[in-house]
């Protein structure tokens, strides 16, 4: 499974969006777009990034320029979490 | 020009200083002259679409500057506008929707879909604004329209309005039931902006950064206050406590507000050095910052001077707490702010002594139009003040309505007021009433937690029993014996808690960022007795 389709499952999940994230594509954006995406939930979708991809994720590495939309978050944990 | 209706902030500071910095968006800088012009244009849109004076004006979008050009442009039109927090879900934005009886409501190409179960049941709504693209599907019955088509419209003066009429109405959460939707009036809001940059000293020069909800009646306010000045600000979307610390660096920031539980947050962060060059001040509100936290911000802001504040959506603010008293008195909420009258009432509606707990009660231009469409819940927070109390003259006939806040608090000697509990938070147990800020103030004074929350829970002897939630301070972990024991020895017995629980994540937040009290109550199994 590519990172993208992860990224998006692991999304849809973790904001309990029950299906609506698995139609998003890389220009969706996520910041300041999406209800479910507050200063709680975000926690909640680095936690579950650490966990899928077997990462420690340092405070300093991530703010919220990495949440702007579906493809910097991709791109992101693409640098983090390398195949 | 002066200003006495809520647009005239922006257009007097475009007429003194047109190439001045307004507004602050990501990479995007509007100056007052281009955000006037944006105004006016949303305003004659308005009129095009033939919004009639006083009809609501919904914004359901995250911090950009639509918003602000809506929300201005909307007043200016001669209309009100409701600003939604973009953290609420589709029900409960319909259920806002509905209440105010919108006719307009602005948001985004994303919300859209979100808002298609419930829009159908919004009977007063025409037209839809998307800021961006309009989709292929739109609502039934509705007239979607995209930002750039605005631009078409001629321009068209708004319908006239006095500084009395309706100019907001901003949703707020009881302790009970659905949000109340609180009526402000332009003037109201002028005032408040005049009231607030008088204490803060807000000039020409200052960068106030909005990092809390438009929709919170302090976030809205870092807009009236900057633009009554003649002052930026920078608009924040953030997710990550970071992003403020970027945002106050890279924007060179002056001023930042914020409620306790981003401060606790911000607390535990390294600050550049740099920030004292430019951080004139950091204010609190909606809380009590916790003094441990205020103490761990001036060490690391020695040179950023910390003003306290109370105050409620029904009159704005009510007091702060002049920084030069912070170390004297860092438990006290301060004075009323310039032009509001603070009393300290008893129940029969006579003035308490010092030191004796009572209602505080708002009088003033401050004081909002009531809860929109609800005599009954009007009627129990805004009532008549009886006469001879402060400012008010037996001699006066007309009944003068004040604000019932439903906070208890005492005064001392020399006029300082004290917060002791919200009423309906209080917590009974064994016959004494006990303040959760209180409970919550002794747990964060001894170091070993985080975050905490207290509340009351039904207990069969005791009425209620104290219950509290805790998270680890940074980079640890609670010790529950450890902190029991602390709790024994700091607070009277009656105080202690009869159950702590640990969490490990931060506690969960209301929409305006505060702990939120009655959801962890909600959460949480009654005690054994």
């Amino acid at each position: 499974m590519n990172t993208e389709r992860e990224v998006l499952l692991l999304l849809d999940d973790a904001l309990s969006l029950q299906g609506r994230g698995l139609a998003f594509t890389p220009d969706t954006p996520l910041l300041g777009a999406l209800p479910e995406l507050d200063s709680m939930a975000v926690l909640a979708v680095i936690h579950a990034i650490e966990e899928r991809f077997g990462v420690e994720i340092p405070d300093d590495e991530i703010d919220g320029s990495t949440f702007i939309s579906v493809g910097s978050l991709v791109e992101f944990v693409g640098r983090i979490a390398p195949a | 020009m002066s200003a006495h209706l809520l647009h005239h902030l922006i257009e007097a500071s475009a007429t003194r200083t047109p190439e001045a910095p307004a507004l602050t968006s990501g990479q995007e800088t509007l100056n007052y002259g281009d955000l006037a012009d944006r105004c006016s244009l949303f305003a004659s849109a308005m009129m095009h679409l033939g919004l009639g004076r006083g009809e609501r004006v919904a914004l359901y979008l995250d911090k950009r500057p639509a918003f602000v050009e809506a929300a201005f442009g909307t007043a200016a039109a001669g209309g009100a506008f409701v600003p939604v927090n973009p953290l609420l879900k589709g029900e409960q934005v319909g259920h806002i929707l509905g209440d105010c009886n919108a006719r307009v409501l602005v948001t985004s190409p994303e919300r859209l879909p979100l808002l298609a179960p419930v829009l159908a049941a919004c009977h007063d709504l025409r037209h839809v604004i998307l800021a961006g693209p309009v989709p292929a599907q739109t609502p039934e019955g509705l007239t979607v329209h995209a930002w750039q088509s605005l631009a078409g419209a001629p321009p068209q003066a708004g319908h006239r309005v006095i500084d009395g009429d309706m100019a907001a109405i901003l949703y707020t959460s009881g302790s009970t039931g659905r949000p109340k939707g609180v009526v402000l009036s332009h003037r109201n809001m002028v005032t408040g902006a005049r009231s607030v940059a008088e204490y803060l000293g807000n000039h020409p020069g200052d960068t106030l950064l909005a990092a809390l909800p438009l929709s919170f009646d302090a976030g809205f306010s870092q807009l009236t206050t900057a633009f009554h000045a003649g002052a930026r600000t920078v608009l924040l979307n953030y997710l990550l406590p970071r992003d403020v610390v970027n945002a106050v660096t890279r924007e060179r920031v002056t001023g930042l507000t914020a409620v306790p539980p981003l401060w606790i947050q911000l607390a535990g962060l390294e600050w550049p050095a740099s920030v004292g060059e430019h951080l004139r001040y950091l204010a609190n509100t909606g809380g009590r910052m916790p003094r441990e936290i205020l103490q761990n911000l001036r060490t690391k802001l020695p040179r950023t001077r910390p003003y306290l504040m109370y105050g409620l959506t029904e009159a704005f603010r009510a007091t702060y707490l002049p920084p030069e008293e912070a170390d004297r008195r860092p438990d006290s909420i301060g004075k009323a702010i310039p032009n509001a009258e603070v009393l300290v009432l008893r129940e029969d509606g006579t003035e308490c002594a010092p030191h004796e707990p009572g209602e505080l009660v708002q009088r003033g231009p401050l004081v909002a139009q009531g809860y929109w469409n609800d005599a009954a819940k009007t009627a129990e927070r805004f009532r008549p003040l009886p006469s001879g109390v402060g400012g008010r003259e037996r001699g006066l006939v007309l009944p003068e309505i004040a604000v019932y806040s439903g906070d208890t608090v005492r005064r001392d000697e020399e006029g300082f007021l004290y917060f002791v509990g919200r009423r309906d938070e209080m917590i009974k147990s064994s016959g004494y009433r006990i303040s959760p800020t209180e409970v919550e103030e002794i747990l964060y004074a001894t170091g070993l937690v985080g975050e905490a929350a207290a509340f009351g829970q039904p207990h069969p002897a005791l009425g209620e029993a104290v219950i509290c939630v805790v998270t680890p301070p940074l980079g640890g972990h609670v010790d529950g014996a450890a902190l029991l024991a602390e709790c024994r020895r700091r607070m009277p017995v009656y105080m202690v808690p009869a159950r702590i629980e640990i969490q490990t994540g931060p506690l969960p937040r209301n929409p305006n960022g505060k702990i939120d009290r009655k959801a962890l109550a909600a959460e949480c199994q009654p005690p054994q007795p």
